[in-house]
């Protein structure tokens, strides 16, 4: 067996590896695209420019899937313990040098590609690249995996530290041509390296004695047993940052920008994700036989109040924004219809949730089916830019992701 | 006496304040099975994986092939098979992709032999990980540990998901490969059913501490179960060698379990001047009786 064999494994075919860089790249060639052109609202080309940017999305989405499964097996490896005894996963920690390598390539080629070809665009290319990669590395991907991997204790412990990617992102957006981005997306790749460097060299530090786990447990983020207070500040702290980052980036045009302004919704609440403790109390109650009465209560006091508190957060962060002369009202009331809706269908997919023993997922696609549609219904009855440009993209959008999901959906 | 394939002396292991292992000493010779038995909590599983270097013990040692458990080469690993008390297999892959996955990592991988294995287990490849029942995830488990034909399997508590039907064919797989290559097996299980099919010496612990250690004919040969009567009361305890097991049932009546070769029935007999009805035990009744 070669060891490059072994390496491969790590993370699935050398052409693999390829397309998350590739990907990247496309996106944000694609939104450079879009941007530079600058096509009239309701143009074929604008719809062609939209599309693109779309399948380049898709493409980035399936990287990501790859990348959580090379996680999958990085984490089985140091966290399984059938798989840690095997000898050609344990002595062979280094090939996980892909994954990492793989994302810190992502980063740079994105920025840079965006850097060199679009100066003259105020470095906006460089920071819609970038701020895709970002959000696959911090808002998606590293979290979930580095819980795993890092043995976070808890799913809500995430919410603290879902905040922390915006700051330098919102940081780096005032540095007038891109450089700040640039100078960012270097620091981010050598960080995730040194990270990794880290990882595997805790990995392959032999035990010392009288530990009762592996040394690489010990490695992992502040455990912070937190409070209600401490999750609230940071669920707050994440709605506000990610509010920033859609309101004042230049780029954020209304109608070329939607898709991309729902998956930043979208990676906030991945990041603070509550229905882990909105919904646990609530299946095991369905499923003790509590009628749908008996459970509105429930559901007003475990996924509503929660759901309210957002809602209210989001406002006043608008406000906040809006007084420091950050964001404009409409653009703020718009992207806060957005959040409350997207907020309660998330509630509401907690309703679909236990209805189904196969898990949350049905409801929670759903849910972001009808989001996107009623997303989309709203755009037009706003007349906001092209509407019918706009419904064709939510269309799309929810038709593919019904369609990804359709077996799913087993009410 | 056969060649060690798993030793271990004097293993302590403390988990928080707990101390799960104490003093353990254990062997385990080549193409032997040993079922190691034990109450909920009594060690076990941290046993096991102090044995394969997967916990860390605070005294003693332990090897395997002749190598620290701690610090074992990939050669030696790739003679063993382990199958964890709960198969955590990684997410986001169906069995197929992970039985390719593995036959990469695992240089004695025979495909053939997975194969029939996944066959004759009917584990559903198609399907992804975190989709599959605790019982289709053990089989799936039992595969990726088999495949390879290890020297030394390791089972954690293997079959407790596992419908009769599907524990009967498990059985007969590790028996073949037992009588095929000599395939040592250490299992760790609650049903004893599985320990009088399979193993040929038995292990108990008992918070912590390894009670005996046996070979299973000789243990059915040697040890009876004893009920002992007379008409004055008998000590509430007995500790005395031979004596495994000691259960008063009402006034001047208890049960122990004996073992004839360190301490014959005549001596227990004049000890007490009691009658005492003495009949073999089976593997299970030996189990439940000891552990009561």
């Amino acid at each position: 067996m070669s060891s490059m064999s072994v390496r491969y494994a790590w993370w699935g075919p050398p052409w693999q590896i390829g397309m998350v860089a590739t990907s990247a790249l496309l996106v944000t060639v694609a939104q450079i695209g879009v941007q530079q052109s600058r096509p009239a609202p309701g143009s074929l080309s604008q719809l062609a420019a939209i599309l693109l940017g779309l399948a380049a999305m898709g493409l980035m989405f399936w990287s990501f899937w790859l990348l959580g499964r090379g996680m999958q097996r990085l984490s089985a490896v140091v966290g399984a313990d059938a798989i840690r005894v095997m000898p050609g996963a344990a002595h062979n920690l280094g090939g996980a040098a892909w994954l990492w390598c793989a994302l810190a390539v992502a980063v740079v080629a994105s920025a840079g590609t965006a850097f060199v070809f679009d100066r003259d665009g105020g470095g906006q290319g460089a920071r819609i690249g970038l701020t895709f990669v970002w959000l696959a590395c911090f808002g998606g991907a590293l979290p979930t995996s580095l819980k795993q991997v890092l043995a976070v204790p808890r799913a809500d412990d995430r919410s603290w530290f879902a905040v922390l990617p915006f700051i330098p992102l919102v940081a780096a957006w005032q540095v007038p041509g891109g450089w700040g981005v640039l100078l960012l997306a270097v620091l981010v790749a050598a960080g995730v390296c040194w990270q990794f460097r880290m990882l595997i060299r805790r990995l392959e530090r032999a035990p010392t004695a009288g530990e009762s786990r592996p040394s690489w447990r010990r490695f992992s983020l502040p455990a912070v047993k937190t409070g209600p207070v401490v999750r609230a500040l940071g669920r707050s702290g994440s709605i506000l940052l990610g509010m920033l980052l859609i309101t004042t980036a230049p780029w954020a045009s209304y109608t070329h920008d939607m898709p991309f302004r729902l998956y930043i919704l979208l990676m906030i609440f991945y990041g603070n994700d509550q229905r882990g403790m909105e919904l646990a109390g609530l299946r095991l109650r369905w499923l003790a036989g509590l009628s749908r009465l008996q459970l509105i209560p429930l559901v007003l006091r475990q996924a509503m109040l929660p759901a309210a508190t957002d809602i209210a957060v989001a406002a006043l962060a608008g406000a906040v924004l809006h007084a420091l002369g950050w964001a404009e009202a409409k653009e703020l009331s718009v992207l806060w219809g957005q959040f409350v809706l997207m907020r309660m269908a998330f509630m509401l997919s907690s309703l679909c949730w236990i209805d189904t023993r196969s898990g949350w997922r049905p409801g929670r696609y759903l849910a972001y089916l009808c989001v996107f549609c009623v997303i989309a219904l709203l755009d037009w009855l706003w007349g906001a830019e092209p509407a019918v440009t706009a419904l064709l993209i939510h269309a799309l959008a929810a038709v593919s992701v019904g369609a990804m999901r359709w077996r799913r959906l087993a009410f | 006496m056969n060649d060690a394939v798993i030793e271990a002396h004097w293993l302590r292991c403390t988990l928080g304040d707990r101390q799960v292992l104490r003093d353990v000493s254990l062997r385990v010779g080549a193409g032997e099975t040993l079922g190691l038995v034990g109450r909920n909590g009594a060690g076990k599983t941290t046993l096991l994986r102090c044995l394969l270097g997967l916990a860390f013990p605070q005294g003693g040692e332990a090897r395997v092939f002749g190598e620290s458990a701690t610090d074992m080469s990939p050669r030696a690993k790739a003679r063993l098979g382990y199958v964890a008390q709960n198969a955590d297999l990684p997410a986001m892959h169906t069995g197929e992709q992970l039985l390719a996955l593995i036959a990469e990592w695992q240089p004695r991988w025979d495909a053939v032999w997975a194969a029939q294995l996944v066959e004759r287990l009917a584990v559903p490849l198609q399907t992804r990980t975190e989709k599959m029942s605790a019982g289709e995830l053990q089989l799936l488990a039992l595969v990726l540990a088999l495949g390879h034909r290890p020297d030394l399997l390791v089972l954690d508590e293997p079959v407790a998901a596992l419908d009769p039907v599907v524990r009967r064919a498990v059985a007969a797989i590790l028996a073949e490969l037992q009588a095929e290559r000599g395939t040592s097996i250490v299992f760790s299980t609650h049903i004893l059913s599985d320990l009088e099919r399979l193993a040929t010496h038995v292990a108990v612990l008992e918070d912590g501490v390894l009670g005996l250690q046996r070979e299973v004919d000789a243990l059915k040969q040697d040890v009876v179960l004893c009920r002992i009567e007379r008409q004055t009361p008998l000590p509430s305890m007995l500790q005395c060698a031979g004596v495994l097991s000691w259960r008063l049932s009402g006034h001047g009546a208890a049960n122990a379990l004996v073992d004839t070769t360190q301490l014959p029935l005549e001596h227990l007999r004049d000890e007490f001047g009691a009658a005492i009805k003495a009949r073999r035990v089976n593997m299970e009744e030996f189990v439940v009786e000891y552990l009561r």
